[in-house]
């Protein structure tokens, strides 16, 4: 028969000691986790460097922690966060300020504060202390959209190795794969693009082997060819109808040339290229005459509803334009969904009058504003240093440069929010390589705000970082589509489109037929 | 006092293997030119780390690359290499006793340890393989052990644990030897039932944990998951060794459960007493590695990888030494020969003695370019100053090298030069958190920082930047020379390469239109091959004019030239001269070259594809 184990007084003192041990461990921990303000202190007439550059900003209340790391060198640092009804310190040896994330939650978006401060402390080598002007922040009532998708690529312009499309949540630093090529025989990826940010129905292109287009369609893959023997490319440049089935694409013929001098390192052109729409459930291919000339029609854009479709052209026609130095001018042409039909075109901004190249028009979802780039020549822009950023009332087409976003690096790639509330673009000026993602607030008065680079959990990230985010676009949610379904996809036979039989081909300049 | 042999035996045995593990990759496989093939590059770095961790196999190859990075030191990478074999000796008989018990562990363990050490042979096989054995093993030993003192449902639950933690950890190679291993270990014979049970259990989950891993994972494939190590590879040997090697153990796992060992004590007491069964425990398993170390082959590319490593440290004397004994049909390697001729001041000299099949792709690989040859692009342009040209083409190399050490020490440099120095900045403080080139990014910090002048290599290659931008021709690089020239007519490298590249492509109207710019460049004397194409020229249009103030074509070229016409034509027509005696004696010409060898003359077309 099995005695009980009975409790020796050995065993009791053991637990004793064990507990007692672990109660000693948590006092201490809490007591040196206790941050206390210097009594004494020099108050600085100097601005507080910080990295990222999180001052003087508007912010979202579902943004993750803005971690920071201070520029000036010290023993200590202190970094205290109020908004006046509650604050919290965080302190660090060297500077790196990682901010913990209930606290940062509680300070933004608890009883809708709206501002708050930071103040920042250091304890110099003579052991003496700084504090420095307070940093003062804008909370904004209007959210940002919770994801982003972009491509991840290297600097290179002609290969590729590992590339891959990421989402990453704004609200907290989880950046998870959508697609990796390493599951598609490590081809080549892109123009993700998202039918009014809903990652519900959303595409991606893959170049290589295998190639075609993903289609992801409330939860259905397909993946289909758009290449048809009247177009001289597949569908690249797209975008979504607000119907949901037809999606815009330019065609391309797309030349590079490498620069021997000077600051920038390519020049990304077309020799050709068109305008074509693709009708999901007729799985067709269509276009117009006055969307293939032989002028370079290109990166098209829908209106939010769906009434007229933006576009970028330049009249390549003359022998005396090398079509790589070209300046292209902002159009819109009339659509009418019911009849199919397109109507006039309308050239809303001469390259003429600006002296400049338009680029990438991106109409906001509330369909008031327009931002688009201007860069010296060319519609390639995120390999132009000159490349800036605009904005164009869409009621009074008068348009301005987005001074506060733009610097003196490349500014490109700029997607609007559900909201109409926030945009991004991405911006060279971190190291005059890669292309990082910056965020700026426009409010009801057309006001923008300074422009805040994406957070991450390690503030030392961008120092080590060598990945372009290449066309991030924001997104209402998670994506829905799961990389084994996509990849898998990829490796099924391509579901081939046919050309819209209703089209006169010889209405059009012939643009379309030339060969690669 | 007796010797108690099997105390003193055991790490004699140990050092043996040590010292001739050692030697071999000392002296037939050379640790440095691994390092130069492969450019492991490991990083004290949270994000490098983390990169690593979160896919499949990440650890394994965390900690090759960590090992790896060490053979750039001959002597210490040999002794992390014989470390690595003795521990894996270790295990392997510490496995081998764990399922069986027997006087020759020893001699078992050597095949999959000699198996392991000859992969690397293979130069493009990293140490994951030899790593991935351990870890097999040490998680199997661990299995197999805690199993004989649990229930066989938590044996089971146990094994599914270990196989998920090996696959992410180790990679699918490892998940399948350590399935096969246990499930072939525990097979009860006499309980068919119990092994049906066993058989299924373990198939299902390894199966499943292969399935759902590749199904919720975007960073791996079904294909790459289940392929492991195998997937790396196009090599049939080393596909061949791999196998062995994994094998090796499941193997010893069936072999035991069918057959009866004997056991530990009485098998000290058979060896102590048996002299012969002794010299097969012991000395017959190192004299196996020997012998397999001595006779196995040295790889043929090993030569040809000397070549290119010795080109990296511009040691030219010793390529152009390397090149005589090397037979090679890599244009790669031709190119290195170029740049060590023009080093050397022979190639307008003495090019032609290499027999260039090639042609100008031997020369200038632009316009084939593959991964292969996207450093060597960036080195030749490097060379010549042209620096944006260095560093688009290392850019180029990044994307599929990512973190080699000698592409970011490119991009550092040409950065630095250009003075991108936030560029800069960022790939030296990268690169900087590598132990092994820690000193290198402190000397580049302090140029970055602009608290030392550049030292006279650096100063060479900033003093003739490209002021008028234009575009690159990737296609025809004889425009982007000429280009060069045009700014800095004193750029000698690009005035050879210049005038070899257009008598590579029989263009001696480009020849004859640059050669003046020898005198600008202070040439006592028109050089050999560009004399012999000269005259060349001539006879095809004489009325060519070369505008030269003060040099002249020799009398001796002169006659050579009329003693090889004559030669070629009763090759040719009355057939009484070989090749091989016009070869004797004008093979060193441009004429040996645009008759005999020239890929336009021969019509021969070359494999190499572009990516």
């Amino acid at each position: 028969m099995n005695r009980p184990c009975k409790m020796t007084k050995k065993h009791i003192y053991i637990i004793e000691t064990i507990i007692a041990t672990l109660l000693i461990a948590v006092v201490i921990f809490t007591f040196i986790s206790l941050v206390h303000l210097p009594k004494k202190f020099e108050t600085s007439s100097n601005q507080v460097e910080i990295f990222p550059d999180y001052t003087n900003i508007t912010v979202p209340l579902n943004i993750a922690p803005l971690n920071f790391e201070i520029k000036h060198k010290g023993n200590k640092h202190i970094a205290v966060f109020s908004n006046g009804n509650y604050n919290f310190k965080v302190k660090s040896k060297k500077g790196q300020i990682s901010i913990p994330a209930r606290k940062w939650k509680k300070l933004i978006s608890k009883n809708n504060p709206q501002q708050y401060s930071v103040d920042i402390y250091t304890q110099t080598n003579d052991k003496t202390w700084q504090k420095y002007p307070s940093i003062q922040n804008v909370i904004s009532a209007d959210t940002i959209d919770s994801h982003i998708v972009f491509r991840h690529i290297d600097a290179g312009y002609i290969l590729w190795g590992d590339m891959g499309i990421y989402q990453r949540n704004l609200e907290n630093f989880k950046k998870t794969p959508v697609l990796l090529n390493k599951t598609t025989d490590n081809n080549c990826m892109n123009c993700h693009t998202f039918y009014k940010n809903d990652p519900s129905k959303m595409l991606i292109h893959l170049r290589g082997d295998p190639s075609g287009t993903l289609l992801f369609n409330n939860g259905e893959v397909s993946f289909i060819n758009t290449k048809t023997d009247y177009t001289m490319s597949a569908g690249v440049y797209p975008s979504w109808h607000p119907n949901g089935n037809i999606v815009a694409f330019s065609v391309n013929l797309i030349n590079q040339k490498f620069h021997t001098a000077g600051n920038e390192q390519i020049n990304v052109y077309d020799r050709a290229s068109d305008i074509i729409t693709y009708n999901i459930d007729k799985n067709e291919v269509s276009t117009s005459p006055l969307l293939s000339t032989k002028s370079l029609e290109n990166l098209p854009n829908w209106s939010p509803d769906g009434k007229y479709l933006y576009y970028i052209s330049s009249d390549a026609s003359s022998p005396q334009i090398k079509t790589e130095n070209v300046k292209y001018s902002l159009l819109r042409i009339a659509y009418n969904e019911t009849s199919n039909t397109w109507g006039e075109t309308d050239t809303l901004l001469r390259a003429s009058d600006t002296g400049k190249s338009i680029s990438f028009p991106e109409v906001s979802p509330d369909g008031k504003k327009l931002i688009f780039c201007m860069a010296d020549h060319g519609y390639f822009t995120i390999h132009r240093t000159s490349s800036d950023l605009y904005i164009m009332d869409l009621e009074t087409f008068e348009y301005k440069p987005i001074d506060i976003a733009n610097s003196e690096y490349t500014e490109s790639y700029h997607s609007w929010s559900s909201n109409s509330k926030w945009f991004l673009f991405v911006s060279k000026r971190v190291d005059g390589l890669y292309s990082n993602v910056f965020f700026s607030h426009i409010d009801e008065n057309g006001n923008i705000s300074k422009p805040f680079l994406m957070p991450q959990k390690h503030s030392s990230f961008y120092q080590s970082s060598t990945l372009n985010y290449n066309r991030p676009t924001f997104i209402k949610e998670k994506v829905k589509a799961r990389s084994y379904q996509l990849s898998q996809k990829a490796f099924n036979r391509v579901i081939n489109t046919h050309f819209d039989e209703k089209v006169d081909i010889d209405a059009l300049s012939g643009a379309t037929q030339i060969k690669n | 006092m007796k010797l108690n042999l099997s105390i003193a035996t055991k790490p004699a045995l140990y050092i043996v293997i040590g010292i001739a593990s050692a030697l071999f990759i000392l002296l037939k496989v050379d640790p440095l030119l691994i390092y130069f093939q492969q450019q492991p590059a490991f990083f004290f770095d949270r994000f490098f780390i983390g990169q690593h961790l979160n896919m499949p196999g990440g650890t394994g190859q965390l900690i090759a690359l960590f090992l790896g990075q060490f053979f750039v030191a001959q002597f210490w990478g040999s002794v992390l290499f014989a470390a690595l074999l003795m521990f894996g000796t270790y295990t392997q008989m510490l496995f081998i006793k764990t399922i069986k018990p027997n006087n020759y562990a020893l001699l078992l363990s050597l095949f999959p340890i000699i198996a392991a050490s000859l992969i690397v042979l293979d130069y493009n096989t990293d140490l994951q393989h030899i790593i991935n054995l351990i870890a097999v093993l040490w998680f199997s030993i661990l299995h197999l052990g805690l199993s004989k003192k649990i229930n066989s449902i938590s044996s089971l639950i146990l094994f599914v644990v270990l196989n998920l933690t090996l696959f992410h950890l180790f990679g699918g190679t490892a998940l399948l030897s350590f399935s096969l291993i246990i499930l072939l270990n525990q097979i009860k014979l006499q309980k068919p039932k119990q092994s049906v049970v066993l058989f299924a259990t373990i198939i299902i989950s390894s199966t499943a944990i292969l399935l759902l891993y590749t199904n919720f994972s975007a960073y791996i494939n079904i294909e790459k998951a289940a392929k492991g190590l195998f997937y790396e590879t196009n090599n049939i040997q080393t596909i061949v060794l791999l196998a062995l090697m994994f094998a090796f153990n499941p193997l010893l796992s069936l072999i035991s459960t069918i057959t009866k060992g004997a056991k530990k004590q009485q098998a000290d007491i058979a060896l102590k007493n048996n002299p012969l069964k002794f010299t097969v425990a012991y000395l017959l398993p190192l004299l196996l590695l020997i012998v397999s170390y001595l006779l196995v082959p040295v790889n043929p590319e090993k030569n040809k990888i000397q070549i290119q490593q010795l080109a990296s440290e511009e040691q030219w004397d010793q390529v152009l030494e390397k090149a005589k004994t090397v037979v090679s049909d890599q244009r790669r390697d031709f190119f290195q020969i170029n740049r060590a001729l023009y080093h050397k001041g022979q190639l307008l000299e003495n090019g032609f003695a290499v027999q260039q099949w090639y042609g100008e792709h031997g020369l200038i690989l632009t316009p084939y370019y593959n991964s292969k040859v996207l450093m060597l692009c960036s080195d030749l342009y490097h060379d010549m100053s042209f620096i944006k040209g260095s560093l688009h083409w290392a850019y180029e190399a990044q994307t599929k090298y990512k973190l080699a050490p000698n592409v970011l020490q490119r991009i550092v440099t040409e950065n630095l030069i250009l003075d991108n120095l936030k560029v800069a900045q960022k790939f030296n403080h990268i690169l900087s958190k590598s132990i092994i080139h820690k000193d290198w990014t402190e000397q580049m910090q302090t140029y970055i920082d602009g608290e030392k002048p550049f030292d006279s290599k650096l100063s060479k290659y900033a003093s003739m930047p490209l002021q008028r931008n234009g575009y690159s021709n990737t296609q025809h690089p004889e425009y982007d020379l000429i280009y060069i020239l045009t700014e800095h007519p004193e750029n000698n490298m690009a005035l050879e390469y210049l005038l070899f590249h257009a008598m590579l492509r029989h263009d001696l109207a480009m020849v004859a239109q640059y050669t003046p710019l020898l005198e600008t460049q202070n040439y006592n004397h028109i050089p050999k091959h560009i004399e012999e194409a000269l005259i060349m020229a001539k006879t095809i249009k004489s009325d060519l004019q070369v505008d030269f103030k003060t040099l002249k074509i020799s009398v001796e070229t002169q006659k050579n030239f009329n003693d090889f016409t004559r030669m070629l034509m009763q090759h040719k027509r009355e057939k009484n001269v070989t090749q091989a005696e016009i070869q004797q004696k004008h093979g060193n010409t441009f004429w040996y070259y645009i008759t005999f060898i020239s890929p336009i003359s021969t019509k021969r077309s070359f494999n190499e594809s572009t990516l």
